[in-house]
């Protein structure tokens, strides 16, 4: 008896063949379905797809003409792909994973115009992290907060009225100390007593009696003038104080105007302030690509610190335990990919090299994650670069980092200062971009240089400073930007300068002037309200100053009286 | 269902070997209670279709057993996650898994891991059980079974008539 069966030879065969028939009829038709729709819900707008053709012997699956419409232009796409090819790894399949042992893409056309309209979908999936650039930042820089500028200062008000005050007290101190050497109520009651004594006496009194008499006169009018020339030099002294402390009184309160002024300067230079210039100078376009760029860097997560699951996901599934040396498999794993073939994005066309290496949903320990990628420009010297790795975070310092330049690359426009802004067409750029994150911040530094530009302002009834940003757009020979962004996922800082930069200043100046009176009350308001019982207690010190002068100018009048 | 036990009948009452039907059993369990995501489960069911084991046998056997591993899904994690958890044992598995053929045994996996060993364990004690089994059957209850009700239902049922007419 043979071991091996014929029959059962041949079942396999027939089975892989029935098999693969019934694959090729179903999953083709649900695959494109399930691209189409869910792609769609994605993508906001139709995600279309000619076909799709599976190898069961290669766990390969080919892509045809995937279409991407742009949801804010339906005659338009994101992104078209003439074919995506990619060989995936069944047994991992089987346990919900989808890991592509190699992904090749070959022609890629990006903004290209459509045949005919897509269709608007509902997006389903949204991103909450979602960083809506320039609108949302543009609108927060609009909103002055008042709160928020005085916490970036150092108000100096509080602080000065404290020290004044105390000033006022130990002044009190000094004048009462001196007041004690003085002749008190008593005292002058006892010389006016006196005096009315030898009054008496020098009546009744005859021959030399008188000498005597007027001899204990003189005496007193002595002591008495003695005591009233200290009372005078220290109300003098009072008075000149008195004067001295209303003057620099009168001084500190218009401190709170000069940290007005400060809050004010200040926050037309704070980030906000800044951000708010970049939204509405550098134009949608290029806010869109930083949008893009924020928002991958914080969807790329550190893989999950928890190494064990301790309960199955479902039946018949086990629980994956890490064991030493090991890490968790991602649920999403592109092994290798390649990327080939025409480039065209709006009206230039080129050549395209790509490659990629680990493109994963959660990182993996000791792989790096590597993409490159190329375009030569068929019709000019434009070149553009993209170098990426991305690292686990227990392997480098800033384990994400990317590079990109564009030499040469020619810009048809670029609209500054929005729809009625300036317009600047046939634009060489070099940009160089790079960027790195540690996961908790990133940082993105870009250098952008524009020259043979020529500008045009879109409206003729363009407001005056897009008139002279237009002039002095034609004077220069190149505008030379620098944008850094940094920040984590919940806050992040723009910061802009240029050559054009007196210009944008002047421009965030004129955003906040229409505000600034109003904004610069809202601040005097919260600054007065934080000296206001400093201010109160001041105002009653210097009250009792001048009582303490009136009682020693009533001291100097009933002395006065003994003449 | 009702084809699937006449062809079982069918082997259990012929001159088959019962080899083929002991092999089809104890190759019936290991399948049964490998996750899909073995490697292991589909070179088994290569080795049912290539070598002469008899197929009735292993797929209603199968069927059997698959209720079986289902019901017993607790035990085997918990069996497989304390054969995991075991450092010794671990190291020994991850360098197991570094071999490029073997990590398609997912060996890590708790139920592919418990799954794995005791169907290996059973596999010979099972197949040596099965053909006393049959052997025994054939030589003591054969003729009684027969017998039985049921089994003459089955055997004056449409579909057996239709498998006895191809035999």
């Amino acid at each position: 008896m043979k071991a091996i069966r014929l029959s059962g030879v041949i079942l396999l065969v027939v089975t892989l063949v029935i098999l693969g028939l019934l694959a090729q009829l179903s999953i083709n038709s649900w695959f494109k379905g399930e691209v189409e729709e869910k792609g769609g819900e994605v993508n906001g707008a139709s995600v279309s797809l000619a076909s799709t053709s599976l190898s069961l012997l290669k766990g390969g699956l080919a892509l045809e003409d995937l279409e991407v419409a742009n949801p804010d232009d339906l005659m338009r796409n994101r992104l078209q792909v003439n074919t995506l090819e990619f060989d995936v790894a069944w047994l991992p399949l089987l346990q919900g994973k989808l890991h592509v042992e190699q992904l090749n893409i070959q022609d890629l056309i990006l903004d290209g115009k459509r045949d005919s309209a897509a269709k608007k979908i509902e997006r389903s999936i949204t991103s909450p992290g979602s960083w809506q650039w320039p609108e949302a930042v543009a609108n927060e820089a609009k909103e002055v907060d008042v709160d928020a500028i005085l916490t970036q200062l150092d108000i100096q008000s509080p602080k000065k009225f404290e020290a004044f005050s105390e000033g006022l007290d130990s002044k009190k101190t000094e004048w009462q100390t001196a007041i004690k050497q003085l002749p008190d109520e008593a005292k002058i009651a006892e010389y006016e007593q006196r005096y009315k004594d030898i009054r008496q006496r020098e009546k009744k009194a005859k021959g030399l009696e008188k000498l005597s008499v007027l001899k204990d006169l003189k005496k007193l009018v002595r002591e008495v003038k003695g005591e009233k020339e200290a009372i005078s030099s220290l109300n003098k002294k009072l008075k000149n104080d008195i004067k001295q402390t209303r003057g620099e009184w009168s001084a500190l309160q218009k401190q709170v105007g000069k940290d007005a002024d400060l809050a004010l300067s200040i926050a037309s230079m704070s980030p906000e302030g800044m951000r708010h210039v970049a939204s509405s100078l550098l134009g949608k376009e290029m806010a869109h690509w930083l949008e893009l760029l924020v928002s991958v860097m914080s969807k790329v997560n550190p893989p999950a610190t928890e190494q064990e699951q301790t309960k199955p996901s479902g039946p018949r599934e086990g629980i994956d335990v890490l064991l030493p040396g090991m890490s968790k498999e991602p649920d999403f794993w592109v092994q290798q990919a390649a990327l080939g073939g025409d480039f065209r994005w709006q009206a230039l066309a080129g050549r395209l090299n790509g490659e990629a290496k680990n493109l994963t949903n959660a990182l993996l320990p000791g792989q790096k994650t590597d993409v490159a990628l190329s375009i030569d420009l068929h019709e000019s010297e434009g070149k553009a670069n993209l170098q990426s790795s991305i690292m686990h975070p227990d392997s480098h310092k800033k384990p994400l980092q990317l590079s990109f330049n564009m030499t040469d690359w020619p810009i048809q426009q670029w609209l500054v200062g929005g729809a009625e802004g300036v317009a600047l067409t046939d634009i060489d750029a070099q940009v160089n971009l790079s960027a790195h994150s540690n996961y908790n911040q990133f940082a993105v530094e870009m250098d952008i240089s524009l020259s043979n530009y020529k500008v045009a302002t879109q409206s003729e009834n363009s407001a005056k400073l897009i008139n002279s940003l237009s002039k002095l757009l034609q004077q220069a020979d190149q505008i030379e930007m620098k944008v850094t962004l940094t920040g984590d996922l919940t806050h992040q800082d723009v910061k802009l300068s240029s050559n054009l930069d007196d210009l944008l200043y002047n421009q965030v100046k004129g955003e906040l002037k229409e505000k600034s009176k109003q904004v610069k009350q809202k601040v005097q308001a919260k600054i007065e309200q934080q000296v206001a019982s400093v201010s109160k207690k001041i105002e009653s010190q210097l009250a009792g100053m001048v009582q303490i002068e009136d009682s020693l100018s009533e001291a100097i009048q009933s002395l006065d009286k003994l003449k | 269902m009702l084809t699937l036990l006449a062809k079982l009948l069918s082997a259990l009452n012929s001159e088959d070997n019962p080899a083929q039907i002991s092999w089809a059993v104890a190759l019936a369990f290991w399948f049964s209670i490998l996750p899909l995501f073995s490697g292991l489960k589909w070179i088994l069911l290569l080795v049912v279709l290539l070598f002469r084991v008899n197929l009735s046998t292993f797929l209603v056997m199968t069927g059997l057993f698959s209720v079986l591993a289902y019901a017993l899904d607790p035990l085997f994690n918990q069996f497989g996650l304390a054969l995991l958890q075991s450092p010794s044992l671990g190291e020994t598995i991850a360098s197991l898994m570094a071999l490029p053929v073997l990590d398609s045994l997912a060996l890590n996996n708790t139920l592919a891991l418990s799954s794995l060993l005791l169907g290996a364990v059973m596999f010979v004690p099972l197949f040596f059980a099965s053909r006393w089994l049959v052997e025994k059957y054939r030589e003591k209850f054969m003729e009684s079974f027969e017998k039985l009700h049921l089994v003459k239902v089955i055997k004056s049922s449409h579909f057996f008539q239709i498998y006895q007419g191809l035999r």
